[in-house]
């Protein structure tokens, strides 16, 4: 994926954002959907095509969670941590999930070694009536979930192919 | 004005704290209420790096009429304005932000070298609260970091005010430091943790508000009360940036740009020579003790005292005496030297630099401007020159005049990074320029206060060029901005120090900061020197004229003297001592003083404020002129029509192709003698362009040998995309790398053979 | 005189042979000071032998007699000179303008200064013996172990 891939992308919904600066989100997205991950020659494929620093772009994807700056897993799996979620025993829930895919848990994101799945702390998901919940791949949200069924919901995804239409 | 028309109103009244307040209209709160004495504490607003952004929220403060608190940093002021910086509201949430900036600093206040000359301490000790709520443990950061190899990152202190950022951003326009992560893990990073690499990186240590961004050579070694500073001025290249010099034990520790910048010049920035070139005065080449060769031929280390006797009788026993001013000298220097050799018999004072030149008289005539009328000029014509590397401050006018929509027209044969900035650039050949000056007069035309900023050394090598920028110059109304070549060759010349462009012959010859065997022409000078009778040589360091000299008399650096330098555009501007020097060496004047005395003609001077007063009284361009009159912030010389300056050739010499000669910031002697800015030195080279070069037969990083009519000298090749083809760009290097020998005293074209040195 | 003024006088005498004498021996005996007494100055170090100072020169700040030199240096993190990120290469106290006011004691902020009760600072010689360096005024350190001093560390 080259910056004039980028650039053609976004060119035709350039009008739709008043200052140029706003452009970077969806032609990091773009690049995102393209690879899986952003690494750097994408931040700075993305720079070249917005005309921005590549310290800009940067700036602008690692403030996003949903931007990826490492690369994850097949399946992103969202942990809400914020506070409703979190008294509802997310910090437990997450620290399960974890054990249950094998991987010792970190703030951030942790992915399996065969890149199956990636569980990564999130904070408030918006839909405190189903805490704690889960996303799955940034798209539906999933609560309230027991132990059980969150290393169910796990293995179901590690069964599952990847669903095309996903962005990131 | 007319009465029919609306008049708008010159000043609005505004309420502070009950205060009556007049400010112009469009005035930021902030700015007003200065105005009136009423501080509201700041960290983010800093009007040199652009609109405000109330990235801190420190300038909370009550508008009555308007919902909620105002940051008065981004309000400006309305007509019949009550504003409150100090009610109840306001304090609280004065205090407020203050706790919360506090909650995630370190408070290592003992250990940071920010410690008590930071603003976060000073507004938390008049604005915050006394003690903190904050009792959960603190945010941690490996620290501290290198961003590059001067500045250190402590991301702990950090208060995400944004200021470095917009200096990179909108300043430098580098465009390496951003923000990562958010929240309590904001950072500031360059892209992929990148060394921060910038002409003028050292300016975001300045900035910092807190303690996060420390200059590593300064790294722990004063504290601001152990220190005296003294402002003086930069006096590594012509543009004359005013510095403060932060003195501990006699010795400078640390260049800063002033705290109360001058806005004429260079409104707060240095770039990293000004900064980190203080210690090449303490690199192995220093001359520390007073050298007196014995009958056996070999230096001799001696008191001060003898070797100026010693001196003195060489001086006594010749027919004749030469004294050679250098370039990077001080007006008293030039001036006591010119009154050294009036008192000698047979004695005749001349400056080492670029020759003085006819031809630029139509240009110098022309109304002069400072370097703060490049923001605010329509139009900018460039034409010839390097700034970024020889007039670096000059860029970052430059930079600001085209993001304040000005246009800005780049003419000459180098390449520079303002060239994607410019609207209008022309690269023409060596030798060339009037085929882009052309297109200049529609540039010009039209615009408000047009300004042409021209290079001295191009222009003075083009008599054809300079008369016609001169006659465009004159139908556009513009102002000029000469670039000069030599640190204080404006100040020289306007003594009437004519320029030594030829060997002198016989008798004692007096190098006062000057060393015609590392200069152009130092071919002719090699040849020449045997021939003198003897050599007393004025130097801060060794170098090929102190291993001739039959006396070296150690002197002090442009950090280490008091005298007056004339920058670029004229200004006459004061060097203050931040540092005694070596304890054997003896500023210049005082050196030429002793020296008159000890040869019995003693000049009637004992300090160098009462030789300035002299050289006001004695020379029309410093007419009106004082060390009070002159005082922190400099003041203008009169420009004063050199009748005598003679016509020079300006023929190329030589076959082959076109020698451009330019020196890059850190490739200079001072970049090679400071060990702060060991990993910015550059080595003299020769860059082609990629054509130029497989016609040449030659490839990156091979050595070519480059020759012209006066010398020979092998440098590396740098096979460059941008350079234009059909020239020769030579990076001059530090004086050891034989370059000017390429070059004839007069500096006048040449043409340069290369081949592929074995 | 009469005889009875002598013996009057005599008697006084004789009476003070019998009651304990106020001098002191010294410098056999030494007079106990006050807890709170300001001597001769001592600079600290952790249990872990750490020195307290970290060289920010608050102590310098606040002498009034300009006494105090401290010249830092950044800690080396194989070889911790103090707890913090720097340390003082250089620490002297001039014994010979000291008012022992306090002052340093008072300003330090990790205590690593205070003022002992050592009175007997006499010497022959002011600028040999009474500039006190920092090993002069640095407590030992409490592992018989020799450490790299600082000196060392720029040897």
């Amino acid at each position: 994926m080259t910056a004039a891939d980028i650039k053609a992308h976004i060119d035709p919904i350039r009008h739709e954002y008043a200052d140029g600066r706003s452009l970077v989100l969806p032609a990091l997205k773009y690049a995102q959907t393209e690879q899986g991950w952003l690494p750097p020659e994408a931040l700075a494929a993305v720079a070249e095509a917005t005309g921005y620093s590549q310290a800009y772009v940067e700036s602008v994807a690692s403030f996003y969670d949903r931007l990826y700056l490492e690369p994850v897993g097949k399946r992103v799996v969202s942990v809400c941590i914020t506070l409703s979620c979190m008294l509802r025993g997310s910090d437990e829930l997450i620290e399960g999930m974890c054990e249950h895919l094998g991987v010792e848990h970190s703030h951030g994101a942790v992915t399996t070694p065969d890149g199956a799945i990636t569980i990564q702390e999130a904070q408030c998901l918006g839909a405190c009536d189903k805490a704690p919940c889960i996303q799955v791949d940034a798209e539906n949200t999933i609560g309230p979930l027991g132990q059980s069924e969150a290393n169910a919901l796990l293995d179901e995804l590690r069964a599952a192919d990847r669903p095309r239409e996903l962005w990131r | 004005m007319s009465d029919a028309l609306p008049t708008k109103p010159t000043m609005v009244t505004i309420s502070i704290n009950g205060k009556e307040v007049q400010a112009k209209p469009g005035t930021i709160l902030v700015e007003a209420a200065a105005q009136a004495g009423i501080e509201i504490p700041i960290f983010c607003y800093e009007p040199r790096l652009g609109p405000p952004i109330g990235a801190c929220r420190m300038c909370l403060v009550e508008v009555e009429g308007m919902r909620g608190l105002q940051t008065a940093c981004s309000t400006p002021v309305a007509p019949d304005m009550v504003v409150h910086t100090n009610n109840e509201a306001a304090a609280t949430a004065q205090d407020g932000v203050l706790e919360l900036l506090l909650a995630n600093h370190p408070l290592d206040c003992p250990v940071c070298d920010k410690g008590g000359e930071c603003p976060l301490q000073d507004r938390t000790f008049k604005f915050g609260p006394g003690e903190t709520r904050f009792v959960e443990p603190k945010r941690h950061f490996p620290k501290p970091l290198d961003l590059s190899t001067e500045v250190a990152i402590d991301r702990e202190r950090c208060i995400a005010c944004f200021r470095c950022i917009r200096f990179s951003q909108d300043v430098s326009e580098d465009g390496q430091l951003g923000f990562q992560e958010r929240g309590a893990g904001t950072e500031v990073a360059t892209f992929s943790g990148e060394p921060y690499e910038s002409r003028f990186s050292g300016n975001i240590i300045d900035l910092c508000p807190v303690g996060a961004l420390t200059s590593i050579p300064y790294r722990f070694v004063s504290r601001p009360w152990d220190v005296q500073n003294a402002p003086s001025v930069c006096g590594l290249c012509p543009v004359g940036c005013n510095t403060e010099l932060t003195m501990r034990e006699g010795e400078t520790k640390r260049t800063t740009g002033r705290p109360n910048p001058n806005m004429t010049v260079e409104e707060g920035w240095l770039c990293d020579k000004g900064r980190w070139g203080y210690p090449a005065a303490w690199s192995a080449d220093r001359i520390l003790r007073p050298l007196v060769r014995d009958a056996n031929g070999t230096m001799v280390e001696t008191s001060l005292e003898a070797a100026v006797d010693a001196a003195a009788r060489l001086i006594a026993a010749s027919s004749a005496t030469q004294i050679l001013v250098g370039a990077a000298s001080t007006v008293e220097d030039g001036f006591l030297a010119q009154e050294l050799a009036a008192v000698l018999p047979n004695a005749a004072a001349s400056r080492l630099g670029f020759p003085d030149s006819a031809d630029l008289e139509p240009l110098r005539a022309l109304p002069r401007a400072e370097l703060s009328d490049i923001d605010t000029a329509g139009a900018v014509a460039v034409v010839g020159g390097d700034v970024t590397n020889r007039h670096p401050i000059v860029e970052l006018r430059l930079r600001k005049l085209v993001r304040n929509r000005g246009a800005l027209a780049m003419v000459g044969p180098r390449t520079s990074p303002l060239d994607a900035r410019a609207t209008f650039g022309a690269r023409t050949a060596p030798g060339q320029l009037s085929s882009g000056l052309a297109v200049l007069a529609a540039a010009l035309e039209g615009a408000s206060a047009p300004l042409i900023i021209w290079d001295e050394a191009d222009l003075a090598n083009e008599p054809a060029a300079a008369a016609e920028l001169a006659r465009i110059a004159t139908a556009a109304g513009a102002r000029q901005i000469e670039l000069a070549v030599d640190v204080n060759g404006r100040g020289l010349r306007a003594l009437g120090l004519p320029c030594q462009t030829a060997p002198v012959a016989a008798g004692a010859l007096v190098a006062v900061n000057a060393d015609p065997l590392e200069s152009p022409g130092a071919m002719a000078w090699a040849d020449a020197i045997d021939g003198v009778g003897a050599i007393i040589a004025v130097a801060t360091h060794r170098s090929a004229i102190t291993e001739r000299a039959d006396v070296v008399l150690p002197t002090l650096m442009h950090h280490e003297v008091e005298g007056v330098l004339v920058s670029t555009t004229g200004r006459a501007q004061r060097l203050r001592p931040g540092s005694r020097g070596p304890r054997e060496a003896a500023a210049a004047w005082e050196l030429l003083i002793a020296l008159s005395h000890r040869t019995g003609t003693p000049l009637p001077f004992r300090t160098p404020a009462q030789a300035f007063a002299a050289v006001a009284a004695a020379r029309p361009p410093f007419a009106g002129l004082s060390y009070s009159v002159v005082g922190d912030e400099g003041a203008p010389t009169t420009h004063v029509a050199q009748s005598s300056a003679p016509q020079r050739s300006t023929d190329a010499v030589g076959d082959g192709i076109a020698l451009v000669v330019t020196t890059e910031i850190f490739g200079d002697a001072v970049s090679w003698r400071s060990d702060a800015l060991v990993s910015r030195r550059t080595p003299a080279h020769l860059v082609l362009a990629p054509q130029q070069a497989a016609t040449l037969g030659l490839v990156q990083d091979q050595r070519a040998r480059v020759s012209s009519p006066f010398g020979t000298c092998i440098l590396p090749v740098v096979v460059d995309a941008q350079a234009p083809e059909g020239a020769a760009f030579v990076a001059m290097g530090p004086p050891a790398s034989g370059t000017s020998a390429l070059l004839a005293g007069e500096q006048v074209p040449v043409n340069v053979m290369i081949e592929v040195a074995e | 005189m009469s005889i009875q003024a002598t013996l009057k006088g005599f008697g006084v005498t004789f009476k003070a042979m019998l009651t304990k004498p106020e001098t002191i021996g010294y410098p056999e005996h030494k007079t106990p000071v006050h807890p709170r007494f300001r001597g001769r100055h001592r600079l600290w170090r952790y249990e872990n032998g750490l020195e307290k100072c970290v060289g920010c020169s608050l102590c310098a700040a606040a002498c009034p007699s300009d006494c105090i030199r401290v010249v830092a240096e950044e800690n080396h993190p194989d070889e911790r000179v103090s707890a913090g990120e720097r340390f003082a290469r250089i620490y002297e106290i001039n014994m010979s303008r000291c008012i022992f006011c306090g002052y340093c004691e008072i300003a330090c902020p990790f205590d690593a200064i205070t003022l002992e009760n050592e009175y007997e600072l006499s010497e022959y010689d002011r600028p040999r013996d009474l500039i006190y360096t920092k090993s002069q005024l640095l407590m030992p350190h409490p592992k018989s172990v020799p450490n790299r001093t600082p000196e060392a560390a720029n040897g």
